[in-house]
């Protein structure tokens, strides 16, 4: 699946419940790990700090649960800054999930990519290549989810139900 | 920095399934354990055994909590 575009991507949340974030804020998005969690930040604020890195998706759902992203992402090894980060939505199972990917910087895995899905912290993959780790995500995402389904007769709700 | 330890899916699997996690559904290169109160955990095979980045290694391990604390 291509990374979606703000146009598409806002098209998808406005079938979703109430977001928190005005409908005009929604063009750029918000995006995780990217600004201090201590605060809850404004669309405008992590809009701004995702350009400033270089972002090139990010996604508005949910204040709160952008803060909380936010600091728990930062956590994870040091500075989000000073490496790359991209993100993109996944559509599987008829819900809108989230996958972040994080450039590995141990020594001997230049180029790697981690990837995970905010809010499934068991479900993460990587790649050689980000091309490799978005292949990879999606393939552990579905894999999660029809597990989930199988044991919980639904797909997880860290994925916004769409359409 | 230094190098870190190379860690295989292969051992990380072993000291799962030792720990009382199961082997459920696979789907290409990836599997899915799990253990009766724990969160699933998926784990990556890709690569033809090479090592798991260190990044991916702690996220495997802060999910397994202690039965995953040689790894961190």
């Amino acid at each position: 699946m291509a990374l979606l575009k703000a146009e598409e991507l806002a098209a998808l949340e406005g079938g979703t419940e109430a977001p928190s974030v005005a409908a005009g804020e929604m063009g750029y998005l918000q995006c995780y790990g990217l600004v201090d969690g201590a605060s809850t930040p404004t669309a405008e604020e992590v809009r701004a700090a995702a350009l400033a890195l270089g972002i090139e998706y990010v996604v508005v759902l949910d204040r709160a649960a952008s803060a909380h992203e936010a600091g728990s992402l930062l956590s994870v090894g040091g500075s989000a800054a000073s490496r790359p980060v991209h993100a993109e939505g996944l559509v599987v199972a008829g819900r809108l999930y989230h996958a972040v990917y994080e450039a590995e910087t141990a020594p001997g895995f230049e180029g790697y990519y981690n990837a995970r899905i905010i809010g499934l912290p068991g479900c993460g993959s990587y790649g050689r290549t980000l091309e490799e780790a978005r292949r990879n995500i999606r393939e552990a995402l579905e894999l999660y989810v029809d597990v989930a389904i199988d044991d919980d007769g639904a797909p997880p709700e860290a994925g916004t139900p769409i359409g | 920095m230094e190098k870190p330890p190379a860690v295989k899916a292969a051992k990380i699997r072993r000291v799962l399934l030792r720990n009382g996690y199961s082997e459920r559904m696979a789907k290409g290169s990836h599997r899915i354990y799990h253990k009766p109160g724990r969160e699933r955990i998926t784990l990556s095979f890709h690569g033809g055994g090479a090592a798991v980045p260190p990044g991916e290694v702690r996220r495997i391990a802060d999910r397994g909590g202690k039965d995953l604390s040689e790894f961190r």
